[in-house]
């Protein structure tokens, strides 16, 4: 009985350690440029976030409109998108950042102003984090094209959304 | 030697009634209805004319007053009124009342001047006040209306001064204007809906219909057209072709603006290019290309002509900041709105139009302070007469 139990030992004795679970490593990150409303001030303010690294642009561009959903940290600093609006596909072509999203997006904002805050924080925040060669964005709304955002028809409302859109900071031009 | 005095005299005659007649300081009084001395005031004698040192004689009968520097406008405000004189615009604007030109508003040594028979009836129609300027004794008698009633002669009682005064005013640009002014939205599209349950159709339309009727009134040589003057629905490309068809001059689309509770003022928009330095290069190369034809075929032509087009369209563009930055500047002084600026967007509803054209949104009707604002007849036409006063000004400077 005694041989046994010294046989058992010597075997746990000698028996290789168990290997260590396998390090995690932390996946790489990257900051990010995100246009969101002060306000205060009543027009856009660029905030940092860490994101992880996107493997490509398509995959940064959700990424950026998931983050443009999640309110920032900082004090009367507010999110423009809607919760229920989705992007549905995204691809680049040319020099243009193409992003077409659920119905969600027709009425998100009223008056020229909420429109051009709403229209821009999403233009600026991705031309911002994508490469520089692409130069505008252009959106559609359930893979069709519509003249503005307005939710009286196409022709209710008031930035022109026909054509793609290059960034814009919405400051006053004589200050700027 | 006696041959030679005539001439001389004769020449001396002419010299002086040819020269150039400076004005003269003088000292007028202001005195009451049954003539004794109130205050003594300084005055300019132009041309047997008397003009009021505007400082001076509103402080000598007990108005606040306030000359800014920056704006260069001086602010009178008594008890139950105010006006504010704008020497650069030559006009006055009278709280609760509107614009008046004041063309005769003279600026010597850094003072103010205006002359005392304007000054005069501009204080008889505006306060609950009698003021009669006699020129002949050099002063102006004030009093309430009821200790004049004895004094007043009822032949010159019709004659409104303010009426006088307008027939009076030399017009210094001749040219008429055709103005195209579209209240936003209609029908079946609201536009935004105010905290106070106001629609912006109805809104936009009731300043559009008052700026039309101040117009109408005041600037005679504007002739405004509106693209709808009751409740229904257009489509925004069919709004600058009403204008283009018509050869407006001018296109003003009015809007009131929505976002958060807190957002305030009033702000101007012009449309903007998203490919403004693309197209302007493009426009350069073809532009130097047209430079070296000889002769002109059918190809050519076209090309000069899209050149012409694309000159055209950066005309319009500088011209309607240019108008853009007189409208902010109008309501910027006679608003009580912050203003928000003048800025450029790809609107939808201006990018057809072939004259100057802006957007203005007047104020947030999701501000539950500036919707109930917006909702009054008072505010809806304070914005008419700066916009108005706007119009004028840029037709004066342009034509």
């Amino acid at each position: 009985m005694i041989l046994v139990a010294a046989v058992i030992t010597a075997a746990w004795w000698f028996l290789p350690p168990e290997p260590d679970p396998p390090e995690e490593k932390p996946l790489p990150r990257e900051e990010v440029a995100l246009y969101f409303l002060d306000v205060e001030e009543y027009q856009l303010t660029r905030i940092s976030r860490d994101v992880p690294e996107a493997d490509d642009s398509t995959e940064r561009i959700f990424q950026i409109i998931d983050h443009l959903k999640q309110p920032p940290e900082a004090e009367n600093i507010e999110i423009l998108l809607p919760g229920d609006l989705e992007l549905i596909a995204a691809y680049t072509e040319g020099d243009i950042v193409y992003v077409d999203f659920n119905e969600a997006f027709i009425g998100a904002a009223e008056g020229s102003t909420g429109e051009m805050l709403f229209l821009y924080s999403i233009v600026n925040s991705l031309l911002a984090n994508l490469d520089e060669k692409y130069r505008l964005v252009q959106f559609t709304v359930e893979g069709e094209q519509r003249s503005t955002m307005g939710p009286y028809g196409e022709n209710s409302g008031h930035i022109g959304i026909k054509y793609p859109l290059g960034p814009r900071w919405i400051q006053d031009e004589d200050s700027s | 030697m006696k041959k030679y005095c005539l001439p001389f005299l004769i020449g001396m005659v002419l010299i002086l009634a040819f020269m150039p007649r400076s004005a003269r300081a003088q000292q007028v009084n202001i005195v009451d209805a049954g003539g004794d001395l109130l205050r003594r005031v300084n005055a300019l004698e132009f041309d047997n004319k008397y003009f009021f040192d505007l400082y001076d004689f509103f402080k000598a009968i007990d108005f606040d007053v306030n000359w800014n520097e920056t704006t260069r406008r001086l602010t009178v405000s008594g008890a139950d009124e105010k006006f504010r004189f704008s020497p650069g615009a030559g006009r006055v604007m009278v709280a609760d009342d509107g614009l008046y030109p004041a063309e005769n508003l003279r600026q010597e040594n850094g003072r103010l001047y205006l002359d005392a028979e304007q000054t005069a009836g501009l204080l008889k129609t505006h306060t609950e006040k009698e003021y009669i300027w006699n020129p002949s004794r050099e002063q102006m008698q004030v009093a309430r209306a009821e200790d004049f009633q004895a004094e007043i002669d009822p032949a010159a009682d019709d004659e409104d001064p303010i009426a006088r005064f307008l027939e009076e005013i030399p017009e210094t640009g001749e040219e008429e204007i055709l103005v195209v002014i579209d209240p936003g939205h209609g029908g079946r599209d609201p536009g935004a809906i105010g905290a106070n349950g106001l629609h912006e159709k109805e809104v936009v339309l009731q300043i559009s219909l008052a700026l039309r009727d101040y117009i109408e009134e005041n600037y005679p040589r504007i002739k405004p057209v509106l693209t709808r003057d009751d409740d229904r629905f257009i489509p925004l490309q069919d709004r600058t072709r009403m204008a283009n068809e018509q050869q407006a001059d001018l296109f003003v689309s009015i809007h009131a603006n929505s976002g958060r509770a807190g957002a305030s003022g009033f702000e101007v928009f012009t449309l903007s290019s998203e490919a403004d330095d693309e197209e302007a290069q493009e426009l350069a190369e073809i532009e130097n290309s047209a430079l070296r034809y000889e002769g002109v075929d059918g190809e050519e032509l076209k090309d000069i002509q899209w050149i012409l087009q694309q000159l055209q369209g950066t005309v319009h563009t500088r011209e309607s900041r240019e108008f853009a930055r007189i409208i902010d500047d109008e309501l910027d002084g006679d608003l009580s709105l912050p203003s928000r600026g003048v800025k450029q967007a790809p609107f939808f509803v201006l990018k057809d139009a072939r004259m100057p054209a802006v957007l203005v949104e007047t104020g947030f009707l999701s501000n539950p302070r500036e919707a109930e604002k917006l909702g009054t007849r008072k505010f809806q036409q304070e914005i008419a007469a700066g916009l108005a006063g706007a119009l004028e000004n840029y037709r004066q400077n342009r034509y």
